[in-house]
């Protein structure tokens, strides 16, 4: 299993908001996809997850809905809400200047 | 969209509250969902179920700290922890029923006290009228009174009639003004062939426009127009209150319409006004209206309206837009002060000047309406409430050492818990819970006391005439009662929950923590005794006061007056419209004064034009031989016509001559018995006997006695020059009635219905009032027995607490010295030296709180001086009880604690330890 990092809390809510933009998803498969799209160098906590989802419902950026899976099983699904997408690219700009201004930092020192 | 969020984030907060099991369960069916996914994809990366399913554990991690984290997110922990501390609370107060028992009782006492008087001070004091725009209301009043007979009187809010017409139709500042005058109880007849029935309302005679300046709309039916109270006499129309409608009429639309009688007039109503409208006199009760022109048809004695000598009828001005109060006293008062001049010259003009200028004429706000005795009663009731408000202090320290007790008996749990990780702050959020729990429990109680209690304190007054105020808790008084709770809440709840978890927590566990209450002092005073001293101080200044008050109360109602009031019964028969007219009604009075004089047990029997106390009264202007007025005003005085043995029969004293003898009404030379102030005014030094009183320029009357001064319509009141004359033209009388006055041996009482059986020999069946004189004066006074049954009744409830309070500390200080106790028992000491010693303590704080608060009680005494009568400031029996009755408290108080502490026994003592 591979070392998990930790995940700064803002940089959290980020990489679910991400994770929800392409499709509605259960909790596991939000941590799931995150873990695949960073090949598996993010590993979520769950302990941290699913009070994040709880905190992104009542901010108004996602919303859930009790729901079958493809085999057939009751899942609670995250849907982003519009507000969610306008908060997504907000984070999103958001990090790119955060990560811009720490690479001239490192670029400077280097 | 920050709205929608916000609304989201609210409808998410409310439904984690309210449906909190539900997202319980929710939540673990998603833990669960993941938990099995996860062994899933653990078994085909090809682990055992077994093994991947502890893998999954692994990687998921503490389930509880993850719901408990979720359950931090959905905000709700803070309301469940309330809810959880509420739960503990209510079982934890309910294991301990004495405590409970003993702070709520405590503490509704208090909070109802305190809600109650300020009831009586909103309803009395604060509350503006119920009209449109109380704030532009604006009371005029003649502070000079030149023109009558009473200088220097107090009630300086009447002005006569055709002041008022002068002063509306000069000013600018307002726009409108009307004027009220004479409430009191008047004759009504209402229904008609034998179910008539005859009672005794209250009205009230305002000009046309009284409700329209008001701003007062109809309830039912219509107010007075405008083109009613135009000419004397011409509209014999009513307007009821709400309140009079619903008692008398059972709340019928068919009441409108239909013609009552009142003094024998034919009056129809008209209207009723909305519920919680009942005049513009504060705390003065009034059942009906009627137009101010109809005053001469209804009481046809002296022409009221015309004369600028009777100041009678108050009046109040509605502002017009944009004028300020002070712009309109500049204004009125100017157009009041010139209006009065053109009536006087030469010294009367400068007596008037003198007395503006000391005194002058008063222009103020009327949002609160009229009330004769406010400034009066303002005082008395703050003092009153101020030292209820000391009560509820006192009571808070009382409850707030009680609950610091107990937290101390916790410390031990506290610091276990302390050490075990709990915060601070959530220990004293608990406390807090429990605090904040018996404050809303008493004072729910105590509104429910307050009501009962206010209620009991009206119908003690009551009578036929019950003070107006309504007593039903509105949105003010319940606020000031949730302000009340907050503040003891943080009064006895803070510091007892910041001192109790103030815990060092090394030391703690060690000791027991037995004695952190014993370290709590004030100076020297350990901290429990202070807070008895100050309540025995706090209840000494109430019971010093309320002494006074009480015997002044007896005063007013059984002090000397002149007369014998209390055994003098008031007879009133009413004959308008019936065949007594003229020289029938003058026969008719003989008679009946002489029938009723053979009833046994009466001693005298007079008949008179008005007597005692019966709500009439005349006055005329006078010359007197031998005097010259230097004013107008000088000639007025107040005159009574009386019958044969008339002084004999209200029990008077004559000091110089005789009284009125039959001879004087048959024929002969008109004869008059003036009273001392007539007597001082006009003659001096010289001998008023046999010197001429001039009526109305034509009528002599030769004194043939004087008599010493008596009240006949107000305890209260400064003595005026009164005369009267003998009762020898019927026609001079006020018409349709025949009043006598009777003095009787024994209780009046008893003497009610006798008389009234004779009446009705002579009579027939004319309406017939028959009231023991004191029973009037009392219906005069009901706002004095008001306060003084509340001074009363706040008397007992203090004397209460402070026992409550002064047994606790005595038994909570008897505990803590157990072992002390024991030993000297075991020692030898005889177990009735250790209950005195424990009693010598209880007195001795009681001391201490008599020795603060005699000087307290003193000085605030001086405050409600206005409502002193026949009393002194320093009042030594009332002085001595107030000592004596707390006293004998504190023995009572400390009596249980000091008998318990004697039957310790040493072993019991000791194993305490």
């Amino acid at each position: 299993m591979a070392a998990s990092s930790d995940v700064l809390q803002g940089t959290l809510d980020l990489l679910v908001l991400k994770a929800l933009a392409l499709a509605p998803m259960h909790g596991w498969g939000i941590s799931h996809r995150i873990q695949q799209l960073s090949r598996d160098a993010l590993q979520i906590g769950q302990g941290s997850l699913y009070p994040a989802l709880y905190r992104l419902e009542r901010k108004g950026f996602v919303k859930s809905a009790w729901s079958t899976t493809e085999n057939n099983r009751e899942a609670k699904y995250y849907q982003l809400t519009a507000a969610g997408r306008r908060a997504l690219g907000a984070e999103q700009r958001e990090w790119r200047r955060f990560v811009d201004a720490v690479d001239l930092v490192l670029i400077a020192e280097g | 969209m920050p709205i929608v969020s916000s609304l989201t984030s609210a409808r998410m907060w409310l439904r984690a509250l309210f449906r909190r099991d539900q997202l319980e369960r929710e939540m673990a069916k998603e833990m669960q969902f993941h938990l099995e996914r996860e062994t899933e994809l653990n078994m085909r990366r090809g682990l055992s179920f077994d093994e991947a399913r502890r893998a999954a554990r692994v990687a998921f991690g503490g389930v509880e700290q993850m719901k408990e984290g979720s359950r931090d997110v959905r905000g709700t922990a803070r309301v469940e922890s309330i809810v959880r501390d509420l739960r503990y609370a209510i079982r934890s107060l309910e294991s301990r029923p004495a405590f409970t028992v003993t702070v709520i009782a405590t503490l509704a006492l208090g909070i109802g006290a305190n809600t109650a008087i300020f009831t009586l001070v909103d309803a009395l004091l604060l509350r503006p009228l119920p009209v449109s725009h109380p704030e532009q209301l604006v009371i005029v009043s003649d502070p000079a009174q030149v023109n009558t007979n009473t200088d220097g009187a107090p009630l300086t809010d009447y002005v006569s009639f055709p002041l008022y017409k002068d002063v509306r139709a000069r000013n600018t500042v307002f726009s409108d003004m009307y004027a009220t005058g004479w409430a009191g109880t008047i004759d009504a007849k209402i229904g008609a062939g034998p179910d008539a029935t005859s009672e005794q309302p209250h009205a009230r005679f305002v000009t046309g426009n009284f409700f329209s300046v008001l701003g007062v709309p109809p309830y039912v039916g219509r107010t007075f127009t405008a083109a009613e109270d135009q000419s004397p006499g011409q509209d014999p129309v009513a307007v009821l209150t709400y309140d009079y409608w619903q008692r008398r009429f059972s709340g019928s639309r068919a009441a409108i319409g239909t013609v009552m009688r009142v003094n024998d007039v034919s009056v129809t109503i008209v209207g009723v006004t909305p519920p919680g409208f009942d005049g513009d006199i504060v705390g003065q009760p009034l059942d009906f209206w009627l137009p101010m022109m109809m005053d001469s048809a209804i009481q046809p004695k002296m022409d009221l309206l015309d004369d600028r000598a009777w100041s009678w009828v108050v009046m109040m001005g509605r502002l017009k837009p944009g004028v300020t109060l002070e712009q309109a006293r500049q204004q009125v008062s100017a157009v009041e002060a010139n209006a009065v001049r053109e009536y006087l010259s030469g010294p009367a003009l400068k007596q008037f000047d003198d007395a503006l200028e000391a005194n002058p004429i008063h222009v103020v706000s009327g949002a609160r309406g009229f009330s004769e005795r406010r400034a009066q009663y303002a005082k008395a009731l703050w003092v009153l409430m101020a030292a209820v408000g000391l009560v509820i202090l006192v009571v808070c320290a009382n409850v707030s050492s009680l609950m610091l007790s107990r937290a101390v008996a916790r410390s031990r749990e506290m610091t276990v818990r302390m050490t075990l990780g709990a915060g601070r702050s959530r220990l004293i959020q608990q406390m807090l819970v429990e605090s904040v729990l018996l404050a809303a429990v008493s004072s729910v109680l105590g509104l429910v006391a307050a009501m009962w209690g206010a209620r009991t304190l009206l119908a003690t007054v009551g009578g036929s005439s019950p003070v107006a105020i309504d007593t039903m808790f509105d949105g003010r008084v319940l606020a000031f009662t949730a302000a009340l709770t907050l503040a003891c809440v943080l009064l006895f709840g803070v510091l007892p929950a910041f001192r109790a978890t103030r815990v060092d927590l090394a030391t703690s566990l060690r000791s027991q923590g037995r004695n952190l209450m014993g370290a709590a002092r004030v100076g020297r005073i350990p901290f429990g005794s202070a807070l008895v001293v100050a309540q025995i101080a706090s209840s000494t200044l109430l019971l010093i006061g309320g002494g006074l008050l009480m015997r002044s109360m007896q005063q007013l109602l059984h002090g000397d007056i002149g007369a014998d009031r209390d055994h003098v019964v008031a007879v009133r028969v009413r004959t308008a419209r019936s065949q007594y007219v003229g020289a029938r009604l003058d026969q008719l009075r003989r008679d009946l004064a002489d029938r009723v004089a053979q009833v046994p047990g009466v001693d005298a029997a007079a008949f008179v034009d008005h007597g005692l106390f019966s709500g009439g009264f005349a006055g005329g202007r006078v010359d007197v031989s031998g005097f010259v007025p230097r004013a107008d005003s000088e000639r007025v005085v107040s005159l009574d016509q009386v019958g044969p043995n008339f002084f004999h029969a209200i029990g008077a004293r004559l000091i110089r001559g005789r009284d009125i003898e039959s001879r004087d009404v048959e024929t002969g030379q008109p004869a008059v018995v003036i009273n001392e102030t007539m007597a001082k005014q006009y003659f001096g030094a010289r001998d008023p006997l046999g010197g001429t009183v001039t009526l109305v320029d034509t009528l002599h009357y030769r004194i043939v006695g004087v008599v010493r001064d008596f009240q006949s319509s107000d305890v209260r009141g400064k003595p005026r020059r009164e005369m009267y004359i003998a009762f020898n033209n019927p026609n001079r009388g006020s018409t349709g009635q025949a009043k006598l006055v009777v003095h009787v041996r024994g209780d009046p009482l008893r003497f009610v219905e006798p008389i009234r059986r004779v009446i009705g020999d002579v009579a027939g069946t004319l309406p017939t009032f028959v009231d023991p004189v004191n029973a009037l004066v009392r219906g005069t006074l009901s706002q004095d027995v008001l306060l003084m049954q509340a001074t009363t009744f706040f008397c007992i409830v203090t004397l209460v607490l402070a026992a409550l309070g002064l047994y606790g500390v005595t038994a909570y200080s008897t505990s803590q010295r157990t072992s002390e106790f024991g030993l000297r028992v075991a020692l030898g000491a005889e177990p009735g030296r250790v209950t005195r010693m424990v009693l010598g303590d209880g007195v001795r704080v009681a001391m201490i709180g008599v020795i603060i608060g005699v000087p307290a009680g003193l000085a605030a005494t001086r405050a409600i001086r206005a409502q002193l009568f026949g009393v002194g400031m320093i009042d030594v029996p009332s002085l001595t009880i107030a000592v004596v009755v707390l006293v004998a408290t504190a023995v009572v108080a400390s009596y249980l604690p000091a008998r318990r502490a004697a039957k310790v026994g040493p072993l019991e003592a000791l194993r305490l330890e």
